[in-house]
């Protein structure tokens, strides 16, 4: 009777941990990291390759995406905000109610709804440059080409001034429920935000 | 038939079914191994579609227990293809053995062997003739088997669980406001988890020893255990009750 609670212990042991593991990994977190001076959960130090098309293999986008780390100087910053189910729940707090004259056609209708929803999602994301520079905003709605995911699409012309070498944009957004609060209260980056190094050539 | 005849007849086939179960054991252990191996994949690829066209909010309902979910999931399938696996190996070595005993009919012949007797009989007394190292390599396989068996029954029950729990929390959000989606979800949780812990209590309580002897209370421990286990494991209650009862431990 022993040796089977023992093996039992021993296999809800195994079991746990295993499924701990498993359950870190969803969350995306590396709880175990043995390295003393590697620090993989710091954005603002850490290049992701989530963050870069061109690293993309398959499956979704789980947060915003620009071409590649590396840009040539005068070209346009492309920049692709995948937009999941939650984003509706967000923007919903963020937006008021728009709804256009019932006079206007089926057409101009969802012509002025999708603008204003444009209007109000440009708003929502705040794009900086470098923490220096807030750059205009001008998405538009865009399915993207290698797996059907709909997003924002945006493209940045970048300051003439800029200079070769490591730059950082931040997509950043206001805080809209208690859940944002208390994760920004927090210092870390919300859902959708993103902080993503590049380099000019 | 007679009754007689058709008892030995069914003990012989059951007999007959018994020792060759190495075969479709093989064949699904084979399969198993190849899906177990496969399906975590798809896993994740239904947790990047939860949580990109489905997860409607942060926070526990919307994000852990999926989480949780999807954990379970993942680690059932990796737990059972070690298994499987692991299962397949001594299953092969069983074969192997079995080949090997048609080529060396009278196993290991310890009395022709170049050692001392001390040597001979301490060798004899850890690893027995070839019937009995069959016998142990056969047993272990079919428990190997039979545990990953349970193993999936479990998983089964206690992610349709999760599911039932996610949908009915899930689905009333769409339905009502999120004021008052905050009590029902609130209520749901505070239900959930003292119907869980009361039945866990009741259970241990009622098995306790001053109680067993009682009939009313073993009647009441017997029917609560039963019925809680319907609800958990619809449809498999049984298969896990079975499995159970067989692994669990005795007083002898």
């Amino acid at each position: 009777m022993k040796k089977v609670s023992l093996y039992g212990m021993g296999f809800f042991v195994v079991f746990m941990g295993i499924f701990m593991a498993n359950t870190f990994e969803l969350m995306g977190a590396n709880l175990w990291e043995p390295r003393d001076f590697y620090n993989a959960r710091s954005s603002a130090y850490l290049m992701n390759s989530t963050n870069y098309e061109s690293e993309f293999e398959d499956g979704y986008f789980n947060r915003p995406i620009i071409p590649s780390p590396t840009i040539k100087k005068g070209e346009l910053l492309s920049l692709f905000i995948p937009y999941s189910k939650m984003m509706d729940t967000k923007l919903g707090k963020f937006c008021d109610d728009f709804s256009p004259a019932d006079s206007l056609s089926r057409y101009e209708r969802r012509k002025q709804t999708s603008s204003y929803n444009l209007d109000c999602t440009n708003r929502f994301f705040t794009i900086v440059l470098s923490e220096d520079d807030t750059l205009e905003s001008d998405f538009l709605f865009y399915n993207h080409p290698k797996n059907d995911q709909a997003g924002l699409q945006g493209y940045f012309r970048l300051p003439d001034s800029i200079s070769t070498g490591k730059q950082v944009l931040g997509v950043y957004r206001p805080a809209v429920d208690e859940a944002d609060a208390k994760r920004d209260s927090t210092g870390r980056l919300k859902i959708y935000e993103a902080e993503i190094p590049f380099w000019i050539e | 038939m007679s009754d007689s005849n058709s008892k030995l007849h069914n003990k012989s086939w059951l007999q007959k079914v018994a020792e060759q179960s190495w075969e479709p054991e093989l064949l699904i252990s084979g399969l198993a191994i190849f899906a177990t191996l496969n399906l975590p994949e798809y896993v994740w690829k239904f947790h990047h579609y939860y949580k990109y066209n489905l997860q409607l909010d942060s926070g526990f309902i919307d994000e852990l227990v999926p989480i949780l979910v999807v954990g379970v999931f993942l680690t059932a399938l990796q737990v059972l293809s070690f298994a499987f696996i692991f299962h397949f190996i001594v299953r092969a070595f069983w074969v192997g053995l079995m080949g090997l005993t048609s080529v060396y009919r009278e196993g290991i012949k310890y009395d022709d062997l170049p050692y001392s007797e001390y040597y001979k009989t301490e060798m004899k007394k850890r690893i027995g003739d070839k019937d009995t190292f069959l016998l142990a390599t056969d047993k272990l396989a079919s428990l190997i088997f039979s545990i990953a068996a349970l193993f999936v029954l479990y998983l089964i029950g206690i992610s349709v669980v999760y599911i039932v729990f996610f949908i009915l929390v899930n689905g009333v959000k769409l339905m009502v406001s999120p004021e008052t989606f905050d009590v029902y979800s609130n209520i749901i949780l505070i239900v959930s988890g003292v119907f869980l812990l009361g039945v866990s209590i009741i259970s241990i309580v009622l098995n306790m020893e001053r109680f067993r002897k009682n009939e009313k209370y073993s009647k009441i421990h017997f029917l609560v255990n039963w019925h809680f286990s319907q609800l958990f494991y619809p449809f498999i209650n049984k298969p896990i009750q079975f499995l159970n009862l067989t692994f669990f431990p005795t007083s002898q």
